[in-house]
């Protein structure tokens, strides 16, 4: 059985054409498992981001934009290029945030709220070990290969405060965009591309 | 217990005369025990060894020596590795401290009962806010705030950013906290208490159990240590001070000290009265009178003081040591088996060397210090009891000693004579080589010592960390600190809320490091008063926030939450004393604003104060605030000094009145030179013997140097009767075998107390065995040189 699954994972990275003709039908093998084999073989850690916050607090959208590196095992680092430059490391415990000519802070992640919950979804992501998020967030995909879609409910009462709900898409082994949902009904969409596609 | 039952089964063969003593003796026993169980108490208060302080910089310390609340305050901090460590150590170790129960409160930055959304801080922040409300609230300064929110809102996300943003754009919060979590510097807020150069993360705690009940306290330490190790903290390491703390550590260093010393010691004394007397029941009896001099001295001071300080009753049984040398004489000077001839014939003797040592002693009535009245009664009492006890109750207990041997050579030491002017001479000299000794030796330490350390049965390596945690909180550090004191909390308050633009200064002008004030966490009702007036009506408000928000893109309808609290706010009481009584604030602020005889205290401690003179006139200028300087250090030295020169003063009288005695008694002049000039010569000699070995003088010196004088005067007056009785060398040599024993245990018992860790025990041994070897040899020589 595993090895089935692992040919058609293969089959999944190497070629799309193939992927387009498995149906809904065969939603059996198109499963965490699989994806997370995906997400794993992608090597590429970092990617840029476009954000687009909608709060109830706003007239209009906040737009910030910056990258978003996976640095095994455990830190995830959010650098903000605009509309003012800061950087976020996020490792298991604590974040740490750099400004310009400022003195870094240091905080514990469990009183950074949002932050936390995304950092843990986003590691789990971008290091393809969804296993690890069955903690934190109960887990729904569906889609197809070159299409999925991912929902993480938190499980914790405490980060529902935070966060209700997040939907992640993406093709393959890559990570396209997510959407953030908080309870009062505010909400981000993130947009990922490649930084190499940024660069070009 | 023994002798009770022995008593009465030889009652009915007893005289008239022998029961009479002994049912005296039962009945008064009887009392003294019944006065030690209907009102013993012992206090271990330190500060009734203090005088009762006359000026306000006195009281203040001595309520810091005494149960407090602080008593019951643990200050933790943890060094080592790096920050991030660090603070997970607080959150773990605090966390499980909070769990375990056994502490009221456990405060390592922002708890919940601090913070949380039924805290008292989160209601009353734009009352406690110590921002110029008038500026505040104007569109700029909201525009400004809300456009800060805005930011942190792009950088975090989420609820937080959000809800401070909707319900406090002032960040009224994060100021309070700013001063809460960092003791005042303006540093960043973190979640985690630490000191100001971020090198330590701190704890504070408050134990359930009170300050003295030591047991409690032991174990809550031994809680925290292993909870820590349990951690796993590697490099980190946990730093402990408080009440609770030295309180569990000299009661350890104490009881281990006195265990190991007074075992040894009665092994020791057991060993050497059996050689010399060879009875096991004799050596029962000879604890008789000291036992009762003992029970009689307590009886005496709880009916006097109603209540017996610790050390006062230490200190009285260690001076009335001098009463097992009684019965040593009563036995030693048995002949014909007969006790009672022997307690008749050395009695004037006896009585003479009593009654001078007690009135010696009784001097001590007169202080002004209540711990050393009761040592004056605890002796005046004891002594007398004790000597009663040898003269009339152990003649009438039916026992016959056993005849002494061994008293060829005491014999040949009897029928020593010496010429009085090179006996004089060879005592002098002898004296004034030590004497000069002193003077020529190179002294690293001062004559006197009157710090606390000298007093105090604690490890240095103790204070050491206590100094260096209590800078790091910046809480409450003994050194300086200003004292405000007036009727009411609010007074004192508004005093701190006037002098403070003054400290603000002395810190520009780098006077001054920082400083704390209570009225940075509790405002005087008058000042939140005054905020609460400057805050604007909320239909006001939402016009000023709509004009700030104009280009900003908030809507104003989202800022609901912060216009209803304002309006809230404007409606509060004013957050008082008594309403805080339960928050973590009340930990932060007991040290710095409390209750002190009918009026009010505030403290200010001051780190880093370079020029005291300066702060003084600069608060000189502020006439109307009844504001003094103390210097807790130099005030405690103060206190001790002056305790000091007071016990001086007494002693000289005492000295005076017991040669007074000593003239009426003896009648003689020459009496007088051959008794009183070797005690004077072996006091000096043992005084410079201590400045010879370096010793600087302490308080509880001149207690052993009492010790020392009513030894010699015991062997001075006995060496004298030995001396008189040139014909009976028999009785003469049995005289100079008691004296013998007694310098002998003596010796033995304070030999051993000089090897304690406890630098007091130390002092205490190392003075008075130097003080009786002198005594024993200067007594001596001057007996002899009489005829």
């Amino acid at each position: 059985m595993p090895t089935l699954m692992l040919a058609i994972a293969m089959l999944l990275l190497t070629g799309s054409a193939a992927g387009a003709e498995l149906d809904e039908a065969d939603s059996m093998a198109w499963d965490l498992a699989v994806l997370s084999q995906a997400l794993a073989g992608n090597a590429e850690h970092a990617v840029a981001f476009i954000e687009t916050r909608h709060s109830g607090l706003l007239d209009k959208p906040i737009i910030i934009t910056g990258e978003l590196e996976y640095q095994p095992p455990d830190t995830l680092v959010r650098r903000i290029l605009t509309p003012r430059p800061e950087t976020f490391i996020i490792d298991d415990q604590h974040v740490t945030i750099t400004r310009p000519r400022q003195k870094d802070r240091y905080l514990p992640l469990a009183t950074a709220g949002a932050l936390r919950g995304l950092a843990t979804a986003l590691r789990g992501i971008l290091s393809g070990d969804l296993a690890s998020l069955e903690n934190t967030f109960a887990i729904n995909l569906s889609g197809r290969a070159d299409d999925w879609q991912l929902q993480l409910y938190p499980s914790e009462a405490e980060l529902r405060e935070e966060i209700i709900r997040l939907r992640i898409q993406g093709q393959q082994g890559r990570l396209s965009s997510f959407t953030l949902f908080e309870p009062d009904g505010d909400r981000a969409e993130v947009i990922v591309k490649a930084i190499s596609d940024d660069a070009q | 217990m023994v002798i009770g039952l022995r008593l009465s089964s030889k009652l009915s063969v007893m005289t008239p005369n022998r029961q009479l003593p002994l049912g005296v003796f039962a009945l008064a026993l009887t009392i003294a025990i019944a006065v030690l169980l209907i009102r013993g108490q012992v206090s271990t208060d330190m500060s009734g060894f203090l005088p009762a302080g006359n000026t306000l910089e006195q009281q203040f310390l001595l309520e810091g020596l005494r149960q407090g609340p602080a008593a019951r305050v643990l200050l933790l901090g943890i060094t080592g590795g790096d920050q991030p460590a660090r603070i997970a150590a607080s959150r773990a170790l605090s966390e499980q401290l909070r769990s375990s129960g056994m502490f009221i409160r456990v405060e390592n930055g922002l708890s919940p009962d601090l913070i949380g959304p039924d805290s008292l801080l989160l209601r009353y922040r734009y009352l406690l806010d110590p921002r110029p409300a008038a500026q505040l609230y104007s569109v700029a300064s909201l525009r400004q705030a809300l456009s800060e929110r805005l930011d942190e809102l792009v950088s975090y996300g989420g609820q937080l950013a959000e809800q401070q943003l909707r319900g406090d754009p002032t960040a009224a919060m994060q100021t309070l906290l700013g001063s809460f979590v960092r003791g005042g510097s303006s540093a960043d807020v973190d979640e985690v208490w630490q000191s100001a150069d971020q090198q330590t993360a701190l704890l504070l705690l408050e134990t359930r159990a009170s300050g003295t009940d030591l047991d409690a306290q032991e174990n809550n330490l031994q809680l925290i240590s292993k909870t820590f190790a349990a951690l796993n903290p590697g490099v980190l390491e946990l730093q402990m001070t408080g009440a609770p703390m030295f309180a569990v550590a000299s009661r350890s260093t104490i009881t281990s000290d006195v265990r190991w010393l007074s075992i040894a010691a009665t092994l020791l004394l057991a060993a050497l009265l059996l050689v010399v007397f060879r009875s096991p029941l004799l050596l029962l009896l000879m604890t008789v009178p000291l036992g009762s001099g003992v029970l009689a001295g307590t009886a005496a001071v709880i009916l006097l003081f109603g209540e017996i300080h610790g050390i006062a009753l230490a200190f009285g049984i260690t001076l009335l040591g001098v009463a097992i040398d009684y019965p040593i004489h009563l036995y030693s000077h048995v002949s014909a088996g007969q006790v009672a001839d022997s307690a008749r014939r050395i009695w004037p003797t006896l009585r003479l060397s009593v009654l001078t040592t007690a009135v010696g002693y009784s001097v001590l009535l007169l202080t002004e210090f209540p711990g050393l009245a009761q040592l004056g009664v605890f002796n005046l009492t004891g002594l007398i009891a004790a000597a009663v006890v040898t003269r009339w109750v152990l003649p009438a207990i039916p026992y016959r000693p056993r005849k002494l041997h061994g008293l060829g050579g005491f014999k040949r030491l009897a029928a020593i004579r010496l010429r009085p002017g090179p006996a004089l001479l060879v005592c002098l000299a002898g004296t004034l080589l030590l004497v000069s000794g002193w003077w020529l030796r190179d002294h690293h330490n001062s004559f006197w010592d009157d710090s606390l350390a000298a007093i105090s049965p604690l490890d240095s390596s103790l204070l050491a960390v206590d100094r260096s945690l209590r800078q790091a909180s910046g809480a409450s550090e003994v050194g300086q600190a200003l004292i405000i004191s007036a009727a009411t909390p609010e007074q004192v308050l508004q005093s701190m809320e006037h002098i403070a633009p003054s400290l603000d200064a002395l810190v520009a002008e780098g006077i001054l490091q920082g400083y704390q004030l209570a009225s940075d966490w509790l405002p005087s009702q008058a000042s939140q008063q005054a905020r609460q007036q400057a805050l604007p009506h909320p239909d006001e408000l939402l016009r000023r926030l709509s004009l700030a928000s104009n280009d900003l893109g908030i809507r104003t309808a989202a800022l609901q939450p912060f216009i209803q609290s304002i309006g809230d706010s404007r409606e509060l009481p004013p957050l008082t004393l008594k309403k805080l009584q339960d928050s973590p604030l009340a930990v932060r602020l007991s040290p710095l604003l409390q209750p002190a005889r009918q009026a009010w205290r505030g403290v200010i401690p001051l780190t880093g104060l370079a020029d005291a003179e300066r702060l003084r006139s600069r608060l000189a200028a502020l006439s109307e605030t009844a504001v003094s300087y103390v210097d807790q250090r130099a005030t405690t030295e103060d206190m001790l000094t002056e305790f000091r020169r007071s016990a001086l003063q007494q002693l000289a009288w005492g000295a005076l009145v017991i040669i007074l005695i000593l003239l009426l008694a003896l009648r003689s002049g020459r009496a007088i030179f051959q008794v009183a000039l070797p005690i004077a010569l072996a006091l000096l000699a043992t005084l410079a013997g201590l400045r010879l070995l370096d010793i600087s003088l302490s308080l509880f010196n001149l207690i052993a140097l009492l010790l020392v004088a009513g030894i010699g005067i015991d062997y001075a007056l006995f060496f004298a009767r030995s001396s008189r009785l040139k014909n009976d060398l028999e009785t003469s040599a049995r005289t100079l075998q008691s004296i013998t024993v007694s310098a002998l245990s003596s010796l033995i018992v304070f030999g051993l107390l000089a090897q304690s860790s406890i630098p007091v025990l130390h002092m205490l041994g190392v003075t008075v065995a130097l003080g009786v070897a002198c005594s024993f040899l200067l007594t001596f020589i001057g007996s002899r040189a009489s005829v």
